[in-house]
């Protein structure tokens, strides 16, 4: 029952054996050989001599690297709590899981305050540094940071005026760290 | 006891099976929109729905465990899924399922994956006649898989019990409460191992290791099912993803 690419494997299905093959993407090592931990169809690359599933359905859980959405829910001085509510590129949420941003990571540049960067309610643009809750995150790189702020007066959604953040009813700049992908611009 | 036999004298039983014959059963896959993964079965004239949720955020947060996500199983009977009406608070028989379900599928898990996370396994007893345990364990190893999440083998399940005296498989509730004994027990068929075993009654020690046989060979009969039921879902799912 030897299986070969692009068969349909389904968990405990076995791939091959170690001495043949690496063990790769949606698979797993049982006593010297491969077996498919995930449904996909079997990939077996005999030029790098891995054996792997392209994984048809996978969990959606954030990892390092992933870049994630998120709403700020607590601001101290030194960092934010973000409620991270999707995962881009991966299925949506059917719960949320807890994220952080240290004021080490929110810019590039030397940050006073987490204040200054964001605010309760803030939806956020940021990356998965950390493999666990709370996840930490970072919004250093441009097209991270916020993605949409209202403000703190009146509750209007706030457009992007050059690179500041303004509210055009009650006419006052707020400071953001602001991501490239900010989105409302004037 | 017994008034009437169930089991006539050419060996058919009273819902007119052989004695080593399977109820006919049906697995669904996909068929909630709201969890991470799901699944259907009717087993006869058992009928359950399975949803899992997860691996999502532990809560309360001091349950998390440090190492690897914590499994939870929440095993349900429905007011009307029982001849007599069932009271909708959680029985004791209810708690105690959920534990021994949640340790049957726990081993094919790959638990160590997601640390401080967790997987809930939501069961819905709909209508139950008999080995709701084994359909639901069956179920929810498929269910699993929807979700995505990976897993060290499929769990089947099936049980064998003593009626009129002879060894039958997959006991309905019929033969489950007016029997002699009814075993059920879970199966990683690729890695021959069991992750549950349970029996009540009384039986000999032959009949056990006879028992052990049917059992294994009633859950490859399961497990070849649950194997018909993801290709039928995945070829489903992966053309609909080409017309999107």
């Amino acid at each position: 029952m030897a299986k070969s690419s692009k068969d349909v494997v389904m968990p405990g299905d076995e791939l091959g054996v170690i001495e043949e093959y690496m063990p790769g993407n949606g698979t797993y090592e049982d006593d010297g050989k491969i077996k498919a931990s995930s449904v996909g169809t079997l990939d077996l690359d005999t030029k790098s001599r891995k054996a792997g599933v392209s994984v048809s359905r996978k969990f959606s859980v954030p990892e390092v690297g992933d870049l994630v959405e998120g709403i700020v829910t607590l601001v101290k001085d030194d960092k934010a709590v973000v409620s991270i509510v999707g995962i881009r590129g991966k299925r949506p949420l059917t719960g949320e899981f807890t994220g952080e941003l240290h004021i080490s990571q929110a810019a590039k540049s030397y940050t006073k305050s987490m204040h200054d960067v964001t605010n309760v309610n803030d939806r956020i643009l940021a990356k998965v540094i950390t493999g666990w809750t709370p996840y930490q995150l970072s919004t250093a790189d441009d097209n991270l940071g916020v993605i949409f702020a209202t403000c703190t007066k009146c509750g209007d959604s706030l457009v992007l005026r050059g690179d500041k953040l303004v509210c055009l009813a009650e006419k006052v700049y707020e400071r953001r760290k602001v991501s490239s992908e900010y989105s409302l611009r004037e | 006891m017994a008034t009437e036999k169930l089991i006539s004298d050419d060996g058919i039983r009273n819902d007119g099976r052989k004695i080593d014959e399977l109820r006919e059963i049906k697995f669904d896959i996909g068929v909630l929109k709201n969890t991470d993964g799901s699944a259907y079965v009717e087993w006869g004239r058992t009928k359950i729905l399975v949803g899992v949720m997860g691996p999502r955020e532990s809560h309360p947060k001091h349950l998390a465990l440090a190492d690897k996500a914590r499994i939870d199983a929440f095993y349900r009977m429905a007011s009307f899924s029982v001849e007599e009406w069932k009271s909708p608070a959680p029985s004791r028989r209810e708690t105690e399922l959920s534990k021994v379900i949640r340790e049957a599928l726990s081993p094919a898990v790959f638990t160590e994956y997601f640390p401080r996370t967790s997987i809930d396994i939501f069961i819905e007893v709909l209508q139950a006649d008999g080995s709701t345990r084994c359909a639901a364990i069956s179920a929810a190893s498929l269910a699993l898989v929807d979700a995505g999440i990976p897993m060290r083998d499929l769990v089947a399940s099936i049980a064998v019990g003593k009626v009129d005296g002879q060894l039958v498989l997959d006991v309905q509730d019929k033969e489950d409460k007016e029997g002699e004994s009814d075993m059920p027990m879970a199966y990683m068929p690729s890695k021959n191992a069991v992750t549950l075993l349970q029996m009540d009654g009384q039986i000999t020690q032959e009949e056990f290791a006879r028992s052990i046989d049917m059992l294994k060979k009633g859950c490859l009969e399961v497990y070849r099912l649950q194997r018909d039921a993801i290709e039928a879902h995945f070829k489903v799912s992966e053309s609909s993803n080409e017309e999107a």
